[in-house]
């Protein structure tokens, strides 16, 4: 029986820091996703320079993940640009796609918004890439932490489940 | 439609003047209101930079880089509008990109044209229909007028408009927010000289009729176009015939009798006067 219950505690942190391990992953290959539709969007501004509606609906078939959600949520949005501001639709459909973990990388995206197609072709051209580079900055962070959190996570959580075992058993 | 542009306290302030021509923004001073060709100053606060980039923003569609060749050409069209712009030129070496650091807007409202207007264009039409340039300073009327003009001709007769600022149509998804007449095709954004030959080639058109005349290749295209046996309705810059014929361009328009028929367009009083000179022989 005592054997079951620590078994059972040694589990739970198994899982417990899978979890946690699977949501950092989650995380990162969301601002993955985000840096890919960064450096599409710079490619096809500077190339085209065409029509906001129209850039969106070209990023969507080459995206995928959070930055799709989040591009289908814009481009189903346009239809109201005018009444309201792109900022605010921007902000709107970030706000339909998972989130993002990083605070840093999150308010980036969200500046970006209050750029995008209000100023000459230049300065947006420099906030899509002052962008991508805080997204593909913590994204490397992240993916150089990934291996060293993964070890961490499941050694304290398995010696504290541990501990926990052998105090009440 | 000049007012849905405009940020809601703007708009506001500007209900009070149904009879405004022109909306003039400036950033950091109140805004004004054109009315019979006189300005004056609303009683409202200043307009801010966010105010014109939310004008911008909505007549571009959140857009502005699309808009960049427009801008270069010192204004943009929405639906119909006409938004003069002012800012700081923006550079890529030798070349002008487009503007920023944006300090006024001047949004023009068209009109539509008087009775008297109307019976000089039913005169014009009448028994036929030949080829008439219109002339009047900026903001007196001449876009109305010509599209008053292609309107009533393509009632029985099939024109074909080079539309190259989108002013004569205000095309919008490829749907003219001005109605030009049932029997009338726009081509937009073509520059004239290319358009004259795609619509001669592709609409066997009746009449052609184009916005203002402002340069050689637009002259070269008129040639072209009365070259082909096609009619033709214009518009250009110049207070009368006196006028055009000091600056070169206007000059060899009228002397190589392209055009019969001169419609001359002058503010009054606040009043629209139209005059009509025949330029034959």
């Amino acid at each position: 029986m005592r054997i079951a219950g620590f078994a059972l505690l040694q589990l739970a942190a198994l899982l417990f820091s899978l979890l946690h391990i699977g949501s950092k992953k989650r995380g990162a290959d969301c601002l993955a996703s985000f840096c890919a539709m960064l450096e599409q969007l710079g490619g096809l501004l500077g190339r085209d320079a065409a029509p906001m509606p129209e850039l969106i609906g070209e990023l969507i078939p080459g995206s995928d993940g959070a930055a799709e959600v989040f591009l289908r949520a814009l481009a189903a949005s346009m239809d109201r640009l005018g009444g309201y501001s792109f900022c605010a639709l921007w902000k709107t459909a970030l706000g339909a796609a998972p989130a993002l973990s990083d605070r840093e990388a999150a308010q980036a995206l969200e500046e970006l918004g209050t750029v995008l197609g209000r100023y000459e072709l230049e300065t947006q051209l420099r906030a899509v890439e002052s962008c991508r580079a805080v997204l593909c900055r913590r994204l490397d962070a992240q993916r150089q932490s990934l291996p060293q959190t993964k070890r961490l996570t499941l050694g304290l959580s398995l010696a504290a489940a541990a501990l926990v075992g052998i105090i009440l058993i | 439609m000049a007012l849905s542009l405009l940020p809601e306290p703007l708009a506001k302030a500007l209900t009070a003047y149904p009879d405004a021509e022109e909306l003039r923004l400036r950033r950091g001073r109140p805004p004004g209101v054109v009315i019979a060709g006189r300005e004056q100053t609303v009683n409202a606060s200043s307009v801010s930079r966010e105010a014109l980039l939310h004008v911008l923003e909505k007549a571009t569609g959140a857009s502005i880089h699309a808009a960049a060749p427009a801008i270069r050409g010192g204004y943009i069209s929405y639906r119909g509008l006409r938004i003069g712009v002012c800012g700081e030129a923006v550079y890529g070496g030798e070349t002008m990109n487009g503007l920023r650091s944006f300090s006024s807007l001047a949004i023009r409202i068209p009109r539509g044209c008087a009775p008297d207007c109307m019976t000089l264009i039913e005169k014009l039409l009448r028994p036929a229909p030949t080829n008439v340039l219109i002339a009047a300073p900026p903001g007196v009327g001449k876009t109305s007028f010509l599209r008053e003009l292609i309107r009533a001709a393509a009632r029985s007769m099939r024109v074909a408009v080079i539309d190259e600022r989108n002013e004569l149509s205000a095309c919008y998804t490829g749907e003219a927010q001005f109605d030009l007449g049932q029997s009338s095709d726009v081509l937009v954004g073509v520059p004239k000289g290319r358009a004259a030959m795609m619509l001669l080639r592709g609409m066997n058109p009746q009449i052609i009729a184009m916005d203002e005349i402002t340069d050689e290749e637009d002259l070269r295209a008129v040639e072209q176009i009365a070259g082909c046996g096609v009619l033709l309705f214009a518009a250009a810059h110049g207070r009368d015939r006196e006028d055009m014929l000091r600056r070169p361009l206007y000059r060899k328009l009228l002397t190589e009798g392209v055009f019969r028929e001169l419609v001359t367009i002058r503010c009054l009083g606040g009043k629209r006067i139209y005059d009509r000179e025949s330029l034959d022989g």
